[in-house]
């Protein structure tokens, strides 16, 4: 088959007719009048944006002051219960609590609680605080302790008292009569912060292009076909505006320094131009993250193992994983892999191979789901944006490219699609309130495309006198990950 | 029998992201974890006679079996170490000794290899030396690169030069550390093979000089031994460069040529005292070339050689250390900079050399 002109990307700021010209749109015989696409329809390409879309997943808040584009939400950890050791206060002492003595023992905090037991690393031994933390002139704390035994022979082996190990504190024993009270650790809601950041997309026209008819049948997303220029170079451009806006959902890099100054000022109006974590981010930031090559089974259950432990409650959670066709690959053979070694061949070639028509065999079938040990079941969703996001075009084009698949089509990201005790879900798509996307066309003299929708009353006197107009797209978006101990970020690493 | 004692430490580089910054006081980032990847599980994996000898003990099962392949490669590629904020520390300690059965055929095979019979390892002192005077060399090839790396023109040169020099010293440590198991046992055998592995997870820098390599690194290595050494080193260096920098104070002239030969080129001041503060800062940041410069006796003509490609009388190839004429490229006056000094110390060049002088002197102030 015969190429009879390549597909072209123009970087001009005006579509206009010499635009359709010079892309040869206006008229060679073609073979066929339908569009073929080379790489397949665009869709399914917006796993967070279709968060806005009836999930409960927006939410929209107002600035506190002009310019301020942070908002925060309130977060609250698990009670800590465990303390690092900085050593024994006595280094000469080599047999720590034989014969039931007093021994000192050095922490970095004053966690423990008067009266209260705490437990040696190797777990052979607990000893009670016998008094209060005292704090030291280095901004330490020494406790003086006993064993709590009955042999007289006990102690507590010297390697437990090793700088940075931790400790962990357990109940209090008090005397059965004329005991003093304890005293109790709490611990207070913290509130994390993050920032939306603002975009604009512009699609300006000149002449009368939106009259234009071109020489291919488009299709119309209510199933008809047109010859109009402008209803697919809209739909290019809505459809471009889009993934841009979903991949700065994952991809992008919160830009406040340390001081909170934003320092990337638009150089035309002086303004700061402000951008906010993404899920990629936050969850590497956070240590969600791990690297893997060739997935296994037992990765990928360790991952999940720690994301359900880490969520206390009975709540059922809703963990969704998204990755590209890359990593659906390698899921679905971490689980064969597991399977065969188990010895589950028969179940497996019973599954997989089956009688397809006139007499032939069907082979292949794959696994989309995984049920953990307690119960959970996680489905895998294969997002396009990993295989045919911008990322996965430069990947592309940079040759990092494994088994015939860009690198990021690898990359998993197990997202917590858990609703609160509110309704909303435990990621959201922020925006400011009354700007999440407003649209307007700046009219000149150039004819306005049907696809620009009626023109509102306010918009019929012109702007300009000259022969274009233009389309213009504002919004304002972050994303938040209310809990992020839940999600996680599993890149592949070649 | 011989016993090292040797620890390293992974520990958590301190990552930029004004992001965690921001919510620093409620991060609960608990542990990094040293995953898989595919380059980093093949290259460990390709090590066969360390595998078996390592990993048998690690896995608890015998390279015998026929499934230690697919165990091996299942463990490596599910591999999840998770790293604590306060480090992990790995004891890299050995035990050598020259009678161990299961290291004879390794020891018999080294030595059918070595043709001076008082070379051959009888000792276990050999043993101990057989990789520690290796790395010793691989030290001092790496010290001597980075001592050598004025040599370069610009700082891109001498930026990849330095780079391959740590290429090359790691390359060599990982290989020799490879072969560590034919001569002794590690005294924890999951230790050894993690800081074997973390040599080759592109994640983990191979030492604090190292961190800022990617934007990818998370963890480093380090050695409170070599850290220690490192200290001193800084320390000696920073008394050298005092000294060194108020020798040029007085000799404005010299200090002048020392930043040029530092490639400051264009942007070196006008006014002594800010040059005088350029080179402080330079002396600072380059400590090393800085003062194999200033010591260098060529320090004169190799400011002035600088000099003369800033103000285009002489020209740098592009990516080359070539130096040519300004006006005509086809006259070369050297393919590196020690050739350029050549030629202008070569008095048959005296004419054309002194046509550069002038041509500079010619050049306005202002």
């Amino acid at each position: 088959m015969r190429e009879l002109y390549p597909t072209r990307y123009n970087n001009e700021d005006y579509t206009d007719e010499n635009l359709l010209y010079k892309n040869q749109l206006i008229d060679t015989p073609t073979l066929s009048r339908s569009l073929t696409y080379l790489y397949g329809n665009d869709s399914e390409l917006f796993p967070l944006l279709s968060l806005t879309e009836g999930q409960n997943g927006l939410t929209s808040v107002a600035p506190k002051e002009m310019n301020d584009t942070q908002y925060t939400w309130n977060v609250v950890g698990r009670m800590k219960h465990t303390t690092k050791v900085v050593g024994l206060a006595n280094a000469s002492n080599v047999k720590p609590g034989v014969g039931f003595s007093m021994f000192e023992i050095d922490f970095e905090d004053n966690t423990l609680n008067k009266y209260f037991s705490v437990t040696s690393p190797d777990k052979q031994s607990t000893a009670r605080l016998q008094s209060a933390l005292v704090p030291l002139a280095n901004g330490k704390y020494r406790g003086k302790f006993k064993l709590i035994t009955g042999d007289p022979t006990a102690y507590i082996s010297l390697d437990n008292f090793l700088n940075s190990q931790s400790w962990v504190m357990g109940i209090s024993s008090i005397p059965q009569s004329k005991s003093g009270g304890t005293t109790a650790n709490s611990m207070t809601p913290g509130k994390w912060t993050n920032q939306y950041s603002a975009y604009r997309f512009s699609k300006p026209i000149a002449g009368n292009v939106s009259n234009k008819a071109v020489n291919i049948e488009f299709d119309l997303d209510n199933g008809k076909k047109t010859n109009l220029w402008m209803p697919w170079d809209m739909r290019q451009f809505e459809i471009d505006r889009r993934k841009m806006i979903e991949e700065d959902l994952w991809n992008s890099t919160y830009n406040r320094t340390a001081q909170g100054v934003i320092s990337l000022i638009d150089d035309e109006t002086g303004e700061p131009v402000s951008k906010g974590a993404g899920i990629k981010e936050i969850l590497k930031t956070t240590g969600q993250y791990d690297t893997y090559g060739t997935l296994t089974l037992s990765k990928l259950d360790s991952i999940l193992t720690q994301l359900f432990t880490n969520r206390v409650d009975d709540k059922p959670m809703e963990l969704v994983l998204y990755t590209g066709a890359g990593g659906m690959r390698q899921i679905n053979e971490a689980i064969k892999v597991d399977a065969q070694a188990n010895n589950y061949y028969y179940k497996l070639s019973g599954e997989e191979i089956m009688s397809g028509k006139d007499g032939y065999l069907s082979y292949g079938k794959y696994f989309n789901q995984y049920k953990t040990i307690d119960g959970h079941i996680v489905t895998f969703k294969r997002a396009k944006l990993f295989d045919q996001g911008s990322y996965a075009e430069m990947d592309r084009a940079n040759g990092r490219m494994y088994k015939g698949l860009p690198y990021e089509s690898y990359n998993i990201i197990l997202l917590d699609m858990s609703m609160n005790d509110n309704g909303e879900r435990n990621i959201q798509v922020v925006t400011e309130k009354g700007r999440k996307m407003t649209v307007g066309i700046y009219r000149g003299m150039a004819e306005l495309p049907g696809v620009w929708g009626a023109i509102p009353e306010k918009l019929i006197s012109l702007a300009t006198k000259k022969d274009e107009a233009s389309y213009e797209v504002i919004g304002t978006q972050g994303v938040n990950i209310c809990n992020y101990t839940t999600s996680y970020y599993l890149e592949f690493l070649n | 029998m011989i016993t090292t004692n040797n620890k390293i430490s992974i520990l958590w580089r301190n990552i930029n992201s004004s992001y965690a910054h921001a919510n620093r006081k409620h991060l609960i980032e608990e542990f990094r974890t040293i995953g898989s990847s595919n380059s980093a599980v093949n290259t460990i994996i390709s090590n066969a006679g360390e595998q078996k000898a390592i990993m048998e003990q690690v896995l608890g099962l015998s390279s015998k079996s026929q499934d230690w392949d697919k165990t091996l490669k299942s463990y490596w590629h599910g591999f999840r170490e998770e790293v604590p904020m306060d480090g992990k520390v790995l004891n890299l300690g050995f035990i050598y000794d020259i009678d161990d059965p299961s290291r004879k055929e390794f020891v018999n095979s080294i030595n059918s290899h070595i043709e001076n019979k008082d070379d051959k390892l009888t000792t276990d002192q050999d043993l101990v030396d057989y990789i520690e005077n290796r790395l010793l060399k691989v030290h001092d090839t790496f010290n001597k690169s980075i001592k050598s790396l004025d040599k370069y023109g610009s700082n891109r040169d001498r930026e990849a030069a330095q780079t391959a020099a740590y290429k090359a010293k790691w390359d060599s440590i990982s290989m020799i550390e490879g072969e560590r198991h034919k001569v002794g046992r590690p005294i924890e055998a999951f230790d050894f093979i993690l800081y074997r592995y973390c040599l080759n997870y592109k994640d983990v820098a191979n030492e604090f000089a190292l961190i800022n390599k990617s934007a990818n690194i998370r963890l480093y290595l380090y050695s409170e031994v070599e850290g220690n050494k490192e200290k001193e080193r800084i320390q000696k260096a920073n008394t050298s460069r005092y000294e060194k920098y108020l020798e040029l104070v007085k000799d404005i002239e010299k200090a002048e040529n020392v930043l040029y030969a530092l490639g400051k080129g264009s942007t070196i001041p006008k006014n002594d005292v800010d040059k005088l503060l350029m080179l402080d800062e330079e002396s600072k940041l380059q400590t090393e070339l800085f003062m194999t410069i200033a010591n260098d006796p060529q320090v004169k003509l190799k400011g002035e050689i600088e000099k003369l490609i800033v103000f285009n009388i002489l020209n740098r190839f592009p990516g080359s250390q070539i130096i040519v004429d300004g006006t005509d490229p086809s006259k070369t006056i050297g393919n590196t900079m020690e050739e350029a000094i050549s030629y202008f110390s070569n008095v048959s060049n005296k004419a054309l050399v002194s046509e550069y002088r002038q041509r500079y002197k010619a050049i306005p102030t202002n």
